[in-house]
């Protein structure tokens, strides 16, 4: 590639991020160098902020500005109901739907042996820790309704009922608006599974 | 380009960008496939569940320059059971990971994708100890792709070799007697009971291997031997491993 070295170390840097390819990383630091100085430093401040100023929350793992995060620091949440997710955008999900007034536990991924991902690369030791410590009463699991979030709830629930606290899958079933014709049995045969009383 | 049917099973699925998924497939016919699944991710997708891991379907696909799509796909057998056990989760994952390592892309054993439905079959109903039948499958599966284990006789001097400790010639593809192992650079070594019981999974059927019993211990050791044997055949290292390993020393 025929660019001065500054434009190639930024097409490089660009193209690192997930889902950008070659074609696009080109594309944004063309963007960059076209928009105002103080935007693209604007651009670069936020980046170093965000690094330099947000940790983990030390109890559930979700981002935080310090000890702990927003959601363990407010005293009006339930802390005996914890909700486990994979990562922390998955709190945001959750909290769209203004259902859930617990705490949460992010285990930072789900449990992929084909990658190499076992129970140890996850926070699921800090959870039955919080269990024991925390008097939680409901672990309601909520990892992503595929392969690995289906085990990872598995794994969970074999370690949390030897503990006494009652441990709960989301439920998974037919999307809203959906047409039941249309629907794949492993979906359908889950939603039946997990019917509810009318 | 053209489109295709096959029957297959998902190996893998890796996330695409916002919304579409690759998979990664044996076929029956066409050996081993990588497949985007376009708005998978997306809650409304036609594909919905079918195309998970484990799933065995009918497939058409689009024949591709690099990666084929999948227009279609109707289950054949999802595999449910191996979702809702964590142990067959884990040993099923594993040979997955066996069947993806040992192709190449295109190339096509048609055994090999017989063996995966006979094994997962059998994984899914009643298996006294799923860690044996995993390490059978990595030898079986070996064997189909021409390193048959050589497990009689030593490899270097023809010794016929019977109860007595020896040697796993890892780059042979056999085991060694106690003095033609000595020089050897890539070695395991293996107790006459190891090796007894890896006889039997290399020649007993998948169904009468499902009800064998052995203590954790040598079962251990049989898969331990059983991923290097494999290993040493393929390019790449096995990450399922040390996660099936972990868990069974947590057990
Ligand atoms: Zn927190
Ligand atoms: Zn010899």
């Amino acid at each position: 590639m025929l660019y001065t070295p500054p434009i190639a170390r930024l097409v490089e840097e660009l193209s690192k991020l997930p889902g950008v390819g070659q074609k696009t990383a080109q594309r944004l630091a063309f963007h960059l160098l076209k928009i105002p100085g103080e935007e693209a430093r604007s651009l670069a401040d936020a980046i170093i902020e965000a690094r330099e100023r947000v940790t983990f929350c030390s109890r559930c793992f979700n981002f935080a500005q310090g000890e702990l995060c927003d959601y363990c620091m407010d005293s009006r949440r339930d802390p005996t109901l914890v909700c486990v997710v994979e990562r922390p955008q998955d709190i945001v999900a959750v909290e769209r739907t203004g259902e859930f007034r617990g705490l949460y536990h992010v285990l930072g991924g789900a449990i992929s042996p084909i990658d190499g991902i076992g129970p140890e690369e996850l926070k699921i030791r800090e959870l039955l820790e919080r269990v024991r410590k925390d008097g939680v009463r409901e672990i309601i699991v909520a990892t992503n309704p595929r392969v690995e979030g289906e085990a990872t709830a598995i794994y969970l629930a074999d370690l949390l009922k030897p503990l006494g606290v009652r441990a709960t899958r989301i439920a998974s079933g037919l999307p809203v608006g959906g047409d039941l014709e249309y629907a794949d049995e492993v979906t359908l045969g889950r939603a039946l599974k997990g019917r509810l009383d009318l | 380009m053209a489109t295709y049917k096959e029957e297959a099973i998902v190996l893998r699925a890796y996330d695409l960008g916002e919304a579409d998924r690759i998979l990664s497939l044996i076929t029956a016919g066409r050996g081993l496939r990588r497949a985007v699944a376009k708005g998978i991710k997306r809650t409304r997708s036609k594909f919905g569940g079918r195309l998970e891991p484990f799933t065995r379907l009918h497939a058409v696909l689009h024949e591709g320059r690099n990666l084929d799509t999948v227009v279609q796909a109707e289950i054949v057998r999802s595999h449910a059971p191996l979702r809702a056990d964590f142990a067959k989760f884990l040993f099923g994952e594993a040979m997955l990971e066996m069947i993806e390592k040992s192709l190449h892309e295109d190339q096509n054993i048609p055994r090999l994708f017989d063996a995966l439905c006979v094994t997962l079959d059998i994984l899914e109903g009643d298996v006294e100890d799923p860690a044996l039948l995993l390490a059978a499958f990595e030898l079986k599966v070996c064997a189909l792709i021409g390193y048959h284990p050589r497990l009689d006789r030593c490899l270097h001097c023809g010794r016929k070799i019977e109860g007595e400790r020896v040697c796993m010639d890892l780059c042979g593809g056999g085991i060694a007697c106690d003095s033609c192992s000595s020089s050897l650079e890539s070695r395991l070594a293996v107790s006459p009971e190891n090796l007894s019981l890896m006889r039997s999974l290399l020649n007993e059927d998948m169904a009468t291997i499902a009800k064998r019993g052995e203590s954790h211990r040598a079962s251990r050791d049989a898969l331990v031997t059983a991923f290097r044997f494999s290993e040493s055949f393929l390019d790449r290292p096995l990450k399922t491993r040390q996660v099936v390993l972990h868990y069974l020393d947590s057990r």
